[in-house]
């Protein structure tokens, strides 16, 4: 089109049409179902994949039908979504994008399950506002998910045993070695590494269930002091010797949404790591914490331990939380350690019961060119 | 998808048991409506011949018909021709009757379209 002379209206016409062809043939070409409802919950606009799910029919056929009458929500463990969820009948439009994992109980009485809803505001001129809706199936996902955590987990079974013999054997030969003997250090290098990698396996396959099904763990609201105390006492000697706690406020009866033994084997790893990466003559502080605020109220464990080198950037401390990603401290002749999955294991326990992790370091300013570094995890705090 | 009328073809699928009809040209401009269309929903040659088809339906119902005639226009495809399909009419009174509409398309020698559909009231 010229830009000096505008097109007569049939041509404009014949254009816009154009457009809304393409564009419908877009949105139908979606696997994504996609409606828009309005503020009185009907449907004013859908693509051909809603109309699939919804009616097994074409888009024409949802329209102006009530989002109520066509579908209804439910938790993926097939209770009603709860009276305050964005989608229920009885809130108004959602004024904020969000997104959930959902089952639909369709018209014809079909269920339909592991559909991911997320719903966004669309705001339109001079008209109330609308919501579009698009849901997809995460069933495809959800099944190569499993199909990779049976054989994870079939992988970590048939790896155990061999991984155990050679342990043992490892064992056996290192007591009958000569300790001043080269050949004696090489055991003992190797005895590390299987231990490594038995460590290595056991993350992996719990990451791996973890990643299939968050609700594996025994998420529930408990106290929190208890736990610690618990875990304080069946701390090594050794590993409680350095440790000291800083209890803050916490109350015995303070109580947190979280798995006990997550939170166990998420303090193991991180007392681990600070020992392993630490300075060997430092102790390592736990601190804990609790937050309240009307919208977000949560308890964070802090563990900071100091260690050598320049502090690193926030992005390559947020890396460490990624599987495999090796830190400054490489592996060497006398260190079996490397990169691993320690991290990353504790950020999926952590994540599953709805807390976060994060790494901060900053320079010990008692001591000069050391490091000191701090994970924080955090879990909901529920007060009464 | 398209299927072949004739003149004859047509008039008997208008006069078929004495179902409401009407024909719309490739724009969806509407071309015919029979005797039985104009009883049942009121509306006159006046206020329909020359006129959008989206006039016969609710207006809610209106984008998802423009859009779905502009996509038919691009694809020659569509999924709402040549089976039954139940859908609201609208009258010229502002009612919206639920009619059974059986929707057919034929594509003629220079490559235009024309539609026609038979409507059955539902009850």
């Amino acid at each position: 089109m010229n830009a000096s002379s505008p097109a007569p209206e049939p041509a404009l016409v014949e254009q816009l049409r154009q457009s809304l062809g393409m564009l419908q043939v877009a949105f139908d070409a979606a696997v994504e179902s996609m409606l828009i409802i309005d503020g009185d919950r009907r449907v004013h606009w859908a693509n051909q994949a809603s109309a699939s799910l919804l009616v097994g029919g074409v888009p024409i056929q949802v329209m102006n039908r009530c989002l109520d009458d066509l579908v209804t929500f439910h938790r993926p463990d097939g209770r009603p979504i709860p009276q305050d969820h964005a989608l229920h009948p009885c809130q108004p439009l959602a004024l904020a994008e969000a997104e959930d994992c959902l089952n639909l109980t369709l018209t014809s009485g079909n269920q339909i399950t592991d559909q991911q809803v997320r719903w966004q505001p669309v705001a339109i001129l001079h008209a109330k506002d609308h919501l579009l809706i698009t849901i997809r199936d995460l069933s495809p996902e959800r099944k190569a998910l499993q199909q990779q955590q049976r054989f994870m987990t079939d992988l970590t079974h048939e790896l155990r045993t061999p991984l155990t013999i050679i342990s043992g054997s490892l064992k056996r030969l290192t007591r009958a070695s000569q300790p001043d003997r080269r050949s004696h250090r090489h055991l003992i290098r190797a005895e590390e590494e299987t231990l490594r990698i038995h460590r290595l396996l056991e993350h992996l396959s719990l990451m791996t269930r973890l990643e299939v099904d968050p609700d594996w763990l025994g998420v529930r609201v408990q106290p929190l002091r208890p736990v610690l105390e618990q875990w304080l006492e069946d701390t090594p000697e050794d590993h409680q010797q350095r440790l000291s706690i800083d209890w803050g406020d916490l109350s015995p009866s303070a109580q947190v949404r979280m798995d006990a033994n997550a939170l166990v084997i998420a303090l193991d790893q991180l007392v681990d790591n600070a020992i392993q990466h630490g300075d060997d003559e430092s102790g390592i502080r736990l601190v804990i914490r609790c937050t309240g605020s009307r919208f977000n109220d949560s308890c964070s464990l802090q563990i900071c331990s100091c260690g050598f080198g320049a502090v690193l950037e926030q992005d390559s401390l947020d890396r460490w939380l990624l599987p495999f990603v090796r830190s400054v401290a490489q592996r060497d002749q006398v260190s079996a350690e490397g990169a691993g999955l320690g991290l990353a294991m504790v950020n999926s326990l952590v994540r599953a019961w709805g807390g976060s992790v994060a790494l901060d370091q900053r320079e010990d300013a008692e001591q000069p060119a050391s490091t000191i570094t701090c994970v924080s995890l955090t879990m909901p705090l529920i007060t009464p | 998808m398209s299927q072949t009328w004739s003149v004859e073809a047509i008039s008997q699928l208008r006069e078929q048991q004495d179902l409401p009809f009407v024909r719309a040209d490739s724009d969806g401009i509407v071309l015919e409506v029979n005797q039985r269309f104009r009883e049942v929903y009121g509306w006159s040659d006046a206020d329909l011949l020359g006129q959008s088809l989206g006039l016969i339906l609710p207006p809610s119902f209106r984008d998802s018909h423009h859009a779905g005639f502009a996509r038919f226009k691009l694809t020659e495809v569509s999924r709402v021709l040549n089976h039954p399909l139940t859908l609201a009419t609208y009258c010229a009174d502002g009612r919206a009757i639920d009619s059974e509409h059986f929707i057919v398309a034929e594509k003629h020698d220079d490559g235009s379209w024309s539609f026609a559909a038979t409507l059955r009231p539902l009850p």
